[in-house]
């Protein structure tokens, strides 16, 4: 029924969702073939709108460049931020200083407890749960002020920068970020404990949207996503960078690939972030937080950086001239990525689950609008 | 960048030992840095190399980047593996005048949006890719316009083409 032309069947339609959806995100165009029930082929369609950002890189200098890659997704812009400086940092020979690495690892995981939080409100709400939806949008506005008091942005802009940090942080604030987190975290649980317990939420999301493990490697899924399909990836243990060696941790994986198995990574990996963050607050080495770039002509070349992102693997190739400003600049999000795999999880199952199904995904549209 | 020996044994002996289907040469140089190890060959050794690293070294597939050199471009490829061998780049030159790469997206299904993407941006073409065209630039972009060309002139209107009524989203 379905080849490579279009379904056609007694009763086959096309049902358009998109592009324009109301909220904070971007444009998506998802093109459903059905013939009644049942999800035939899902086309989606991106790119809406083409904001030229790698073309606008090109002659700035690196920390104008980064401007651009914070602001790529807002969602993850640390970590987008982080990739950009790894990537400077291997082109001009330097090293960030320890203090500034273990507070980016805080600063990191501070942002992927907020985001799975964020995605957690997400799926309660597809599933029309309203008050659990309510309960994590609590909880992920209280990141959202603790990060604010904390670092003085609510998504943690203007942070990171080539060589470092932009700014430190005390031991007393650091420990109070800690124990805030902690204190969101316990909430977090008992917000997991009654949805383990909600059949009717859990009907919705089990058996549903399956990923199987082969399709999940074939398509190079990345992040939470691949991780509830089997894949173990994580660039924190497998190109670990940063500090992450000496963080105790584990990357959570699930073998049933449907959005059961998505949400659990989430709440899995939220308990991680909290565990690494109560572990850095504590630890945190002595020193400055900025190794400045080589004195007089900075070096030229091509790196590449990356990160955990929130979302998987992020990639940021990176070339500066001799006058240091950027010949070429990359990026690969981990968004792009995995909705390449996205109509794998909607192709079979029923018309209403697809809202569902997106939501427990969580990628971001902003990542495709280059 | 300085270049040093490779560090990365299985990448080291590539270039004696070639991939089935590969012709050669093959230069393999370390990296100072984060890469484990770069790898320069013809644009024809490209897909056995890139299938050789997926299949039988387990390495996964991270990005394409292309950059527009003044008489050719250059491709790199990105792989990355598990924590003990870093990540490698292979890239190669294509001249200008040819603008055309093998597609590896029959091999490493992953780089399917990577192809398209550099094609609608850079008008480069990715030999046996079945589906190139319309993908980040939308129906009504003008053809032969690429973006990220380093001729193209943000400052000049372009004329945007009218869909006509038979136009329908791509992928089908």
């Amino acid at each position: 029924m379905a080849s490579a032309g279009r379904v056609s069947e007694s009763g086959a339609f096309m049902m358009p969702i998109g592009p324009v959806f109301s909220g904070s995100a971007e444009s998506a165009h998802f093109l459903l073939e059905t013939v009644g029930e049942d999800i035939i082929r899902m086309i989606p369609r991106f790119f809406y709108k083409y904001r030229g950002v790698e073309k606008t890189a090109e002659g700035l200098p690196a920390d104008r460049a980064l401007l651009l890659a914070e602001r790529f997704s807002g969602t993850s812009a640390f970590a987008h931020s982080l990739a950009f400086c790894h990537a400077v940092e291997e082109i001009w020979g330097i090293e960030a200083p320890r203090r500034a690495v273990v507070l980016r690892v805080i600063l990191a995981e501070l942002e992927r407890f907020r985001h799975h939080v964020a995605a957690m409100e997400g799926i309660c709400n597809s599933t029309g749960l309203v008050v659990a939806a309510s309960q994590a949008g609590i909880l992920e506005e209280d990141i959202l002020r603790l990060s604010c008091k904390f670092a003085g942005h609510r998504y943690l802009f203007g942070l990171n920068i080539p060589g470092g940090l932009q700014r430190d942080f005390s031991d007393t604030e650091c420990m109070e970020l800690g124990r805030g987190i902690q204190e969101i975290f316990v909430k977090l649980q008992d917000l997991e404990k009654r949805l383990r317990y909600s059949s009717s939420f859990l009907d919705r999301l089990e058996e549903v949207g399956t990923v199987s493990l082969e399709d999940a490697v074939d398509y190079g899924l990345v992040g939470p996503v691949a991780r509830a399909s089997g894949i173990s990836g994580d660039l924190r243990t497998c190109l670990s960078y940063g500090d992450y060696g000496s963080f105790e941790f584990s990357v959570p994986v699930e073998r049933e690939g449907d959005g059961y198995a998505r949400l659990r990574i989430l709440f899995q990996e939220a308990k991680q972030s909290n565990s690494i963050i109560s572990q850095a607050v504590s630890s945190i080495p002595v020193g400055g937080i900025l190794q400045p770039p080589p004195p007089g002509a900075k070096p030229s070349g091509a790196a590449l950086g990356w990160a955990e992102a929130p979302l998987g693997a992020a990639f940021h190739w990176v070339r500066l001239k001799e006058n240091g400003r950027v010949a070429r600049y990359r990026l690969t999000t981990p968004s792009f990525t995995n909705w390449h795999g996205f109509h794998l999880s909607t192709e079979g199952f029923a018309f209403q689950d697809f809202p569902i199904i997106l939501a427990t995904f969580g990628l971001s549209n902003a990542e495709c609008d280059r | 960048m300085k270049k040093t020996t490779c560090k990365n044994t299985t990448m080291k002996k590539l270039s004696e030992d070639l991939p089935p289907g590969c012709h050669g040469p093959v230069t393999v140089t370390g990296a100072a840095g984060r890469l484990s190890c770069r790898m320069e060959s013809d644009a024809a050794d490209i897909p056995p190399i890139c299938n050789y690293l997926i299949s039988k070294q387990g390495y996964r597939f991270a990005s394409i980047v292309i950059e527009e050199m003044p008489e050719e471009w250059l491709a790199h490829y990105i792989f990355y593996g598990d924590s003990s061998q870093g990540p490698v780049s292979i890239s190669a030159r294509v001249n200008k005048a040819d603008n055309l790469l093998p597609s590896i997206s029959h091999l490493i299904h992953a780089a399917d949006w990577h192809e398209r993407e550099a094609e609608d941006l850079f008008g480069l073409v990715f030999h046996g890719h079945p589906r190139l065209g319309e993908f980040v630039l939308h129906e009504e972009w003008p053809e032969g316009t690429n973006p990220m060309k380093k001729d193209f002139d943000a400052t000049v209107s372009y004329i945007h083409k009218e869909a006509g009524p038979g136009w329908h989203p791509p992928g089908e």
